[in-house]
């Protein structure tokens, strides 16, 4: 199987090149590009649609036990200081490598439906394939310094897509603040990766972790250092894997395109975060402290995405927030020190949510006919209801999704959740409490979405709702920009203009499901949703064989069924499931219970959620004002004191004033000769003295 | 050899010069064109016949000039001037290029820009002290003129302040130069001879301060960097591009060959206040950047932020951060010509650059989307995005001088993370959002306007793919640049940091099984 080894580069490289292909098109040829759109389209998914075929092949031949491959060239080199670029394939890469591959995949077909009539439907394919490209390198990466330069790209993709539709002010402020707060976390990551360097003398994750293992051992690098590395370089997963406090930005980032959510901002990019820690794995198990914070930051934000979903009333941001909250779940797994289970429940959870996005998509989709293209209105839940009559395919994968997120067996979310929850009682069962409430809110909050997106009647023509939805965005632009900060006029004249769009799109008064390319995709991963939960359950976990810590060997299958064990955590976190549905089942199925009297009875916790634990608002003080007043001080100084000691401001422009009128009457020659003359003989005469 | 770098731009000016009136309009351009386009070429030839492996200068000229003066015209090129002189040439084509072929007074225009380019060339070429002088202060006055004539509503203002404080800077130099030479017993103003000095310490000191000021204003660093922003926003856009291309260069490229080099041990006693200054610089430059509103202002305030790098690499000065300084010094140089060009043609053809007032540029129909892509990528360059070149210059700056400023080193990446801060503010604004009806109906760009940008762009990708093209110029001349400084020093070099940075530490490759005995705390 070696060929199929050394074409392994093949995998990013491909949908590179159709990338860079279309990219020079549009730049060249715009036009006439945009006109072959099902072209370009089908162009672009058969090579992704290939380099998923060459990941399936390496994942089946990792499985029959070939030994990890890597190779390497020399990218640049300084003097003595080398910097290697290559692939590596092993376990972990071949099964991200499947992972990203096919949900691309999926999303790219998704796509040809989604942005059907969208003008930059080349573009966005240019862009996907661009990320898939990025994304795919970043899994291969042998070396630390490499998933940084991909980690890197990753990041301006998202930009890119979140700013997608960069007409709309929304999207242009989402896709700033991602990136920007995702240069604080990657800030973090160059310093720790320069600090590891320095203290380790390497970039490969093994050789990293060893030396500082035995540098940490020996007592030449005090363990707080240590720890400050390791921590440094979370911060990199942090901002990308939406942790606490970074995680700002991936709600926000719902204005881009729904493919994109599903994609980037669900199953891939954010993931990556979990992934490096993996890949980092050698050199955090060295600090125990480190690991500490990790599972501690992952509890947090597990319990703080749960609880800000409860209340949101954006299908999308609902979502945002649920996944905020599993990637919680892995990181936490990584940090308890289960390997394993973190990077099984990344697994099911790229299938389920993106599938859930990808429902979600095309939920919008059909609100879109009957509210027309506003984001505000389109996807907001007050708005639905009874979708299920009008779209059962969504209505159905959308269901299974919730069911394999709230953990019930035997969907996927249920086996990996459950060995998370498992590992982390017995390392700590305080995290474990966190872990097993956000469980029961999560099935609280996604049946909650599922009730009254899908079930109930469709309000999709309540004018009232409508009217007071855009009242309070207008509102929330206004107060998110204070006063001054935009003219007014701007403000209603693009209200204008959405209400002129959505006038133009009001066709019909009920919803319809999606087109085929849309609801296949959804299909097929629904399939991943449901089964591939099975191949990591405690009675045969072929995934723990696969997957496991570098440093540890694990013989043959495990499977250590103890049932008495099995059976309370699995029963508790199922438990507190059934409890969650049925608590959203009576408020939002049946309305025997009034959710708006019991947020008014505890109205603090109530605001808390509603404002999103108020993190925006404290940033916007404490980042946002806090840079711009610096910023503007440092400009005051520069104008005032730099610039006014050294003005002489009337000397100046006095001497000036005179000049230039010699200049502007074109005796401009005779002055230059004269200025050059005088400054050689000023060398000359200082010269001969 | 190199003298065709500095004589052919003086003739090209002479035959501009000598055109009959009538055919000024058209040929001037022309003619300029040509003569720059020939040296880009020549300068391409002549590093395709530079030897890698060579640490020396080479391609070396000597004429005897003044001998009573110690002025000799002696030229010769090492790893260090070589790339620089490679991008005079091609942002002097570029610039050249991208000038308005409507403009007035069109030959005394391109004689000036040709005069300037052969100024620039010959100054990173001289090994004489007073030549070098000489060049340094011919450059100045095509600059002054180009700003005072062609320039934008406060020209006048702009030009006398930039011209005030380059004069100033180049008396500083001049005296430095005199000093060493009359200290040091030297009747000769030798590059060669004069490294040999053995003045004491505190001499060295007052010396290289001196001359440190000379050229921090040139560089500009904070607080001598106000005649920047002022210079940029008011000349027009070729002679930005070659402002923060090439001509600040000038002050980093003086600022290594002859403070670094001449002065070794001086140089190690102030490195860690440089280091600070550096700091100052990138945090000042870019938090100053954030509060403008006007786009040229930005880039401008961003170029003093990322001449902070160099000077932080400079002060590191081992092999490695040298290298880094070099590369950083081409990127920027680069990147900070992408990034004028847009905003030229941004201003060209909406006839503002306030971010309050521009929007929705990107729009497909009836904006600037092409430009907007390209300012989107030189944005992302500067802000240090992988593959792009701004990132291997960077990256390598950062690895080399985190090893012996740490702390500084720290400061300075947060530069790099402010530089997304108020470049995406700009995209955002400037790019981003609907495209209001005051601004539709733009004149259409031409070709003619995108390729320069186009040619930039493709550098900045390929050499920030490949960046073994950029970095193998000067890689043997960063080694001997410090080597010569170690071997010239009574102590060595790593016995004064306490931090670690022993050429031993360097050697360590990745691919080495040596695991580090030293503690480290």
């Amino acid at each position: 199987m070696e060929p199929l080894y050394e074409y392994a580069w093949l995998i990013p490289v491909l949908p590179l090149a159709g990338a860079m292909l279309l990219g020079l098109g549009l730049i060249s040829f715009n036009k006439t590009v945009n006109q072959i759109r099902k072209g370009s389209a089908v162009f672009i998914v058969s090579l992704l649609g290939a380099a998923m075929v060459l990941s399936f092949l390496l994942l089946g031949s990792q499985i029959q036990g070939h030994p990890p491959y890597t190779r390497l060239i020399e990218w640049a080199a300084a003097g003595d200081f080398h910097l290697t670029m290559g692939y590596t394939v092993d376990h972990l890469t071949a099964m991200m490598l499947v992972i990203v591959t096919t949900v691309a995949f999926f999303v790219m077909i998704y796509t040809d439906g989604y942005m059907a009539h969208d003008p930059g439907y080349v573009r966005f394919y240019a862009y996907l394939s661009l990320f898939s490209s990025s994304m795919l390198g970043l899994v291969v990466s042998p070396n630390l310094l490499q998933v940084y330069v991909f980690w890197e790209l990753v990041g301006m993709c998202s930009y890119l897509l979140i700013g997608f539709w960069y007409d709309r002010k929304a999207a242009a402020d989402a896709c700033q603040k991602a990136f920007v707060t995702n240069r604080v976390g990657d800030f973090g990551l160059l310093l720790g990766i320069l600090a590891l360097f320095w203290a380790t003398g390497s970039f490969e994750f093994d050789i990293m972790g060893e030396r500082l293992g035995e540098l940490v051992q020996t007592g030449a690098l005090g363990s707080g250092l240590a720890a400050l590395f390791a921590i440094l370089v979370f911060l990199g997963p942090v901002a990308k894997s939406a942790q606490v406090p970074l995680h700002v930005w991936l709600p926000d980032a719902m204005e881009g395109p729904t493919p994109i959510s599903a994609l980037i901002h669900a199953a891939t990019m954010v993931a990556a975060g979990v992934f490096l820690i993996a890949r980092m794995y050698p050199v955090f198990e060295h600090v125990p402290s480190a690991m500490n914070v990790i599972a501690w930051t992952g509890a947090v934000t597990a319990f703080i995405g749960a609880t800000t979903a409860i209340t949101q009333n954006d299908i999308k941001k609902g979502l945002a927030y649920s996944t905020m909250s599993q990637l919680g779940y892995m990181v936490m797994a990584m940090g308890v020190g289960a390997y394993g289970a973190g990077l099984f429940h990344l697994m099911t959870h790229a299938y389920f949510k993106a599938m859930l996005f990808l429902g979600s998509g095309s939920v919008i989709h059909g609100m879109e006919a009957v509210v027309g293209h506003d984001p505000t209105l389109a996807q907001d839940m007050r708005l639905m209801g009874g979708l299920r009559k009008y779209m059962p395919i969504t209505a159905i994968t959308f269901l299974i999704g919730t069911l394999a997120i709230c953990g019930i067996p035997p969907f996927a979310g249920f086996w990996s959740k459950d060995e998370i929850l498992g590992a982390t009682f017995a390392a700590n069962p305080a995290l474990w409490g966190i872990g097993w409430l956000t469980a029961g809110i999560t099935a609280f909050y996604m049946f909650r979405m599922y009730f009254s997106t899908f079930e109930g009647s469709f309000r999709g023509n309540d004018g009232e709702i409508k009217r007071q939805l855009k009242v309070a965005e207008l509102q929330r632009m206004g107060l998110s920009l204070g006063p001054g900060a935009m003219n007014p006029q701007e403000l209603t004249m693009d209200a204008e203009v959405d209400e002129h769009d959505a006038s133009n799109h009001h066709h019909s008064s009920s919803p319809h499901e999606s087109p085929i390319t849309m609801t296949l995709p959804l299909i097929a991963l629904a399939i991943p949703s449901i089964v591939i939960g099975l191949v990591g359950t405690p009675f045969a976990n072929y995934f723990e064989a696969f997957i496991h810590p570098p440093g540890e060997i694990i013989e043959g299958i495990p499977s250590e069924v103890e049932w008495g064990e099995f059976l309370t955590m699995g029963g508790s976190s199922v438990g507190v499931a059934l409890i969650g549905i049925t608590l959203a089942s009576l408020m939002y199925l049946s309305r025997k219970i009034d959710p708006a009297a019991i947020a008014k009875q505890i109205e603090p916790l109530y605001k808390l959620s509603l404002n999103k634990w108020y993190f925006d608002d404290v940033y916007e003080v404490l980042f946002v004002q806090g840079s711009r007043r610096l910023a503007r001080q440092v400009m005051e100084v520069d104008l005032r004191i730099v610039d006014g000691f050294v003005n002489l401001a009337g000397f100046v422009t006095l001497v000036t004033g005179e000049a230039l009128k010699y200049l502007e009457t074109g005796r401009a020659q005779f002055y230059a000769l004269i200025v050059f003359g005088a400054v050689l003989g000023l060398v000359l005469l200082s010269g001969v003295t | 050899m190199l003298s065709v770098l500095i004589w052919v731009p003086i003739l090209g000016a002479v035959i501009i010069g000598c055109l009959p009136e009538s055919m000024v309009a058209t040929r001037s351009r022309q003619v300029a064109l040509a003569v720059a386009t020939g040296l880009l070429g020549w300068s391409l030839y002549l590093s395709s016949q530079f030897h890698l492996s060579e640490p020396g200068l080479q391609f070396q000229e000597g004429l005897p000039w003044i001998e009573s003066l110690g002025l000799t015209y002696q030229l010769g090129v090492d790893g260090l001037s070589l790339p620089l002189v490679l991008i005079n040439s091609l942002l002097s084509w570029l610039a050249i290029y991208s000038s308005d072929g409507q403009i007035h007074r069109p030959r005394f225009y391109y004689i000036l820009l040709l005069i300037l380019n052969g100024a620039v060339a010959g100054a990173f070429m001289s090994q004489n002290l007073l030549l070098f002088f000489l060049f340094f202060e011919l450059e100045l006055i095509p600059l002054y003129l180009v700003i005072a004539i062609w320039g934008g509503a406060r020209r006048g203002y702009a030009a006398m302040k930039f011209l005030i404080y380059t004069a100033v800077s180049g008396v500083l130099i001049l005296a430095t130069f005199f000093g060493l030479s009359l200290l040091s017993g030297s009747s000769t103003f030798d590059y060669a001879v004069l490294q040999e000095h053995t003045l004491p310490l505190s001499t060295q000191l007052v010396l290289l301060i001196t001359l440190l000021i000379g050229f921090g204003i040139k560089i500009p660093v904070v607080p001598l960097h106000t005649w920047l922003p002022d210079a940029h926003v008011e000349a027009p856009t070729p002679a930005s591009v070659l402002l923060a291309g090439v001509l600040l260069k000038l002050g980093t490229y003086g600022m290594l060959r002859f403070g670094l080099q001449l002065f070794p041990e001086a140089w190690r006693v102030i490195a860690p206040g440089l280091a600070t200054l550096a700091v100052v610089s990138v945090l000042y430059g870019s938090f100053a950047a954030i509060a403008q509103t006007d786009m040229k202002k930005i880039v401008a305030y961003s170029s003093v932020g990322h001449m902070g790098y160099i000077l932080l690499a400079a002060a590191a000065a081992t092999p490695l951060s040298l290298l880094g300084a070099i590369a950083q010094m081409i990127s920027h140089g680069l990147i900070s010509a992408l990034l004028f060009l847009g905003v030229g043609a941004v201003y060209a053809k909406t006839g503002t650059r306030d971010i309050n007032v521009l929007r929705g540029l990107l729009s497909p129909e009836r904006g600037l989307p092409l430009i907007g892509s390209l300012m989107i990528v030189g944005a992302m360059a500067s802000a240090g995005i992988p593959g792009m070149m701004g990132f291997v210059a960077e990256f390598i700056v950062y690895r080399s001088s985190f090893e012996v400023f740490p702390v500084q080193t720290l400061l300075s990446m947060v530069g790099t993370g402010l530089t997304a801060v108020y470049f995406l503010i700009m995209i955002n604004k400037v790019f981003f959002g609907r495209l209001p009806d005051s601004l539709a109906n733009l004149p259409r760009v031409r070709w003619h306007d995108r390729v320069p940008a186009m040619i930039v762009t493709v550098l900045i990708v390929f050499l920030g793919l490949q960046p073994s093209w950029m970095t193998r110029w000067s890689q043997t001349t960063a080694v001997a640049l410090v080597e010569d400084r170690l071997n010239r020093s009574t102590t060595t070099f790593a016995e004064v940091r306490s931090v670690p940075s022993d050429p031993d530490w360097l050697s360590l490759q990745l691919t080495g099984s040596e695991s580090p005995k030293r503690p480290i705390h």
